[in-house]
């Protein structure tokens, strides 16, 4: 409860204070540190998901590793280590399939020969200046203040804290002890551009889906040269559509649950569904055919819905594998194999509340999650969330996956 | 596109809106989502319910800043979702900035039948008035967003480390400032 009323009471916090935060933005004067590096989150994930490639068989459970990117990954500090699951990458294809691994492959070298090139790329040199005149990672020993002298000048004094220094002495403290190591004045000219180019580097925008993490031109051309070396297509922004019914919505981007079936069926062979789902969450697409639906299947229980997401890679689509992730503790999984109306042998790995799936087709791999939801994700502590056995079977016969 | 212009597109029902809000704040949206529910799949999920809720508000809402009024919808989707999600899992930044804010305020517990969550909000508010900015960063960073304190850290410039006890600090300050209010046992 009271955990509760601390998240509730956080939701209603003032606008001012959460706009204000959305982008670390230095205090002009009397501030503290000002340090401030190119960050994103998932950006970071990318990294060591790279870094880690190597360990991505290590377990080697029976069917799980084609959809397990690396095991024992931290998702925060305080956490315990969970494996990271990718619904758009496969990560061991067996060895009956030859083809589909040398695709695979191609994918994974080219992204990884694209984040060792981009290491190389110079250096934006005016930003580095800037970079080391006014942030300066070597002298900031702990904290920088910056300080407006009225001249258009701004004094950054960097600060260390005393070398006998014990925190359990700063409690109660406004601010801790600071000695200055060294002062410098720069130009109003240095200290603006400097914020100028840092916000340029990272807000870059360009035609190429967000999960290849570009953020520049230079990076943008070397992500088409890779793709093309190596023969492989590059998505774009997505399109994504909703449905009416489900949302009671009408515009240009909602759709009849019929017509999202028909709109899906569009990017397939023929009509991949056994009947039209209950209620779509979304369709979304990029032109070259990689794409993702969400969709409900009704159960006996009101609002208790079976929620199927499926993503489908194409083989000679550029992948990140990080596009579509999910974290879990596989070590309670199960695998099994499911052959659906169609005679396709589907993998599924499962536990008590998900499960996840993947097949080889022809031209590209479709796996996806299968879990119990509810139309508007509202709070119910009481809805049962316990997948059974033949709620995934019901889930994975919903689709032909031959005609994908 | 200006947020202005953004909202515009909203009165007119120009379906662009959703594309040129996605674009404009999609990153921020998405990464309030994901540090909530730690899953990327969800985040994209939760993302797109917030542009569905963004077109359903507006209008009549005529949200300024933009940002934090769409930000603020993906966090309660996703507490939402997140509370679907891990009834058994707690995983994500999210648990772990809760857990420190429960543990740095024991007594709430004791009279928070007394007090409902808008008079605490309202005390978290006046007293976010009180912190220098960058603690305020820090705070809104680690318990608004949920992001973890290494990624603040780097955001800033900071150590991990000098995040946490700085947090700590700040905590401490409230807890005392929740004192002070009555607040607490």
């Amino acid at each position: 409860m009271k955990r509760e009323l601390i998240s509730q009471a956080l939701s209603d916090i003032d606008d001012k204070y959460i706009s204000e935060s959305a982008k670390y933005r230095p205090a002009k004067s009397g501030g503290n540190a000002k340090i401030v590096r190119r960050i994103v989150v998932l950006a970071a994930v990318v990294a060591l998901l790279m870094a880690l490639g190597a360990t991505a068989y290590a377990k080697g459970w029976l069917g799980l590793s084609p959809l397990v990117v690396n095991t024992q990954m931290p998702l925060s500090e305080n956490s315990g280590e969970h494996d990271i699951i990718t619904l758009s990458q496969p990560q061991a294809v067996p060895e009956d399939l030859p083809e589909v691994n040398e695709l695979a492959e191609k994918s994974k070298q080219a992204w990884q020969e694209f984040q060792d090139r981009k290491n190389q790329l110079p250096e934006d040199e005016e930003y580095d200046r800037l970079y080391d005149l006014i942030i300066n990672p070597t002298l900031t020993k702990y904290d920088s203040t910056y300080i407006e002298n009225g001249d258009g000048t701004v004094t950054i004094n960097y600060c260390c804290l005393p070398d006998d220094f014990d925190w359990k002495d700063a409690i109660g403290l406004d601010e801790p002890p600071l000695e200055v190591l060294e002062s410098r004045v720069v130009s109003e000219e240095d200290y603006q551009r400097f914020w100028e180019l840092y916000n340029q580097h990272t807000n870059y925008e360009c035609e190429y889906d967000f999960n290849y993490w570009l953020e520049s031109d230079d990076e943008k051309a070397l992500l088409e040269d890779v793709a093309a070396k190596y023969g492989l297509n590059l998505r774009k922004s997505s399109t994504v559509v909703w449905s009416s019914e489900t949302t009671g919505q009408s515009g240009s981007s909602y759709y009849t649950n019929a017509e999202l079936t028909d709109m899906t069926n569009s990017f397939c062979k023929g009509n991949i569904f056994y009947s039209t789902p209950d209620g779509f969450d979304k369709l979304y697409w990029y032109d070259e055919g990689t794409f993702g639906v969400s969709f409900y299947l009704p159960t006996d229980t009101p609002d208790r819905l079976i929620g199927y997401y499926g993503y489908n890679s194409v083989y000679t689509t550029l992948s990140t594998g990080t596009e579509v992730i999910s974290g879990s503790t596989m070590d309670t999984y199960q695998s099994r194999t499911h052959v659906c109306p169609d005679g396709t042998e589907v993998e599924v790995l499962y536990d008590d509340t998900d499960a996840y799936f993947y097949v080889y087709l022809d031209d590209s791999f479709f796996a996806g999650h299968i879990s119990v939801t509810s139309h508007n994700f509202d709070v119910d502590f009481t809805l049962d969330r316990t997948l059974s056995a033949e709620e995934i079977d019901n889930a994975l016969d919903s689709i032909n996956y031959s005609l994908i | 596109m200006e947020d202005e212009k953004i909202i515009d597109l909203f009165f007119q029902r120009d379906t662009d809106a959703i594309n040129q809000l996605e674009a404009k704040h999609g990153k921020s949206i998405y990464r309030t989502a994901h540090n909530i529910l730690g899953s990327a799949q969800d985040a994209e999920e939760c993302a797109n319910d917030t542009y569905l809720a963004a077109w359903n508000t507006i209008p009549p809402q005529s949200p300024a800043p933009l940002v934090s009024y769409v930000c603020r919808i993906a966090r309660n989707l996703a507490i939402g979702r997140f509370h679907a999600n891990t009834a058994k899992k707690r995983n994500t930044y999210y648990d772990a900035a809760l857990d420190e804010l429960e543990d740095s305020i024991p007594s709430l517990e004791t009279v928070e039948t007394e007090y409902d969550a808008k008079e605490l909000s309202k005390s978290i508010s006046d007293f976010l008035g009180t912190l220098s900015y960058d603690e305020r960063f820090m705070f809104m960073r680690r318990y608004w967003y949920a992001d973890s304190v290494t990624a603040i850290g780097q955001m800033m410039g900071l150590s991990a480390h000098k995040v946490s006890v700085k947090l700590f600090r700040v905590r401490e300050r409230l807890e005392r400032q929740l004192s002070k209010e009555g607040m607490l046992a």
